[in-house]
């Protein structure tokens, strides 16, 4: 998709930041952790979009979402805590997924699964920072998780990339 | 601007198990912690708490005195006590096994158990 109109980027750019933050305020209602005892564990659909922005719009459009989208749940969210895992975990997986596109090694399924691993350990750094090393026992099981949120978000995006026309 | 496959590519599986090897590496060392050092705490020769050096933790025991004993940096100490003579607080930390910190008027102890690690003669 190498001709999209800068008009276009430019719209097109609000809409997936729209989008990020319906999606994760709406996945707040899926309870995850009914199936998965781990505390934090989401399915990540906010990733979803960030595959899609690395797709249309590349790398640092991406990161710009990326941020955006953090600190505006900050604001609306008004957890400030929260804020800092949205941020390390964005982040991450942002340079994860970058890197694996990068790499020209990975289809969108590697790459969102890396996504969805690398946000877990961002976040995780983050808990450790605010709540102390004993978090890193959820590691392990949040990144196993992730190796299903990653595939499920893939697919998802594999789906509308494929069919949306720009 | 970089396009990707959209489809299952066989080098995903790279993906997947990096991210397992990464799960086993961190799961790891907290398994094999079970067998490390650990601060236990002893109440009229009963034991009341095991504390485990690697992690930082508190813990306050409540008999004829009450004593506050603090695990930070690998070492326990009794932060404070309000037992006379206060030989406890005054021991300092302690993180070796064998090492004990002993408080005579609340019949408290605190030693450490060891890790796997051999014994230390001297």
């Amino acid at each position: 998709m190498e001709n999209i109109s800068r008009i276009k980027k430019t719209a097109l750019t609000g809409v997936l930041l729209a989008l990020m933050l319906a999606l994760s305020y709406i996945e707040r209602f899926i309870p995850l952790g009914l199936a998965v005892p781990v505390p934090g564990v989401k399915l990540g659909l906010a990733n979803i979009v960030t595959v899609g922005a690395l797709y249309w719009l590349g790398s640092l459009p991406a990161l710009m979402l990326v941020l955006a989208r953090c600190l505006l749940s900050a604001v609306f969210g008004g957890n400030a805590a929260g804020a800092l895992f949205s941020l390390c975990g964005g982040v991450f997986s942002w340079l994860s997924m970058s890197a694996a596109i990068k790499s020209r090694f990975f289809s969108v399924y590697g790459i969102s699964i890396l996504g969805a691993a690398f946000h877990n350990m961002g976040q995780i750094l983050a808990a450790v920072l605010i709540l102390g090393g004993a978090v890193v026992y959820y590691l392990p099981y949040l990144l196993l998780v992730s190796l299903f949120t990653g595939t499920l978000t893939g697919a998802i995006s594999a789906g509308v990339i494929s069919r949306v026309r720009l | 601007m970089r396009a990707f496959p959209l489809k299952f590519k066989k080098s995903d599986i790279f993906a997947a198990l990096f991210v397992i090897l990464l799960a086993a590496a961190v799961f790891l060392p907290s398994a094999l912690k079970k067998d490390g050092a650990s601060a236990v705490v002893m109440l009229n020769g009963k034991e009341i708490g095991r504390l485990e050096l690697a992690r930082d933790a508190e813990m306050t025991v409540r008999d004829e005195y009450t004593a506050h004993i603090v695990v930070r940096d690998g070492k326990v100490y009794v932060e404070s006590s309000d037992c006379p003579g206060g030989d406890c607080v005054r021991s300092g930390g302690i993180s070796r096994q064998g090492q004990s910190i002993v408080c005579l008027p609340n019949r408290m102890t605190v030693y450490i158990e060891g890790s796997d690690l051999d014994a230390v003669i001297g």
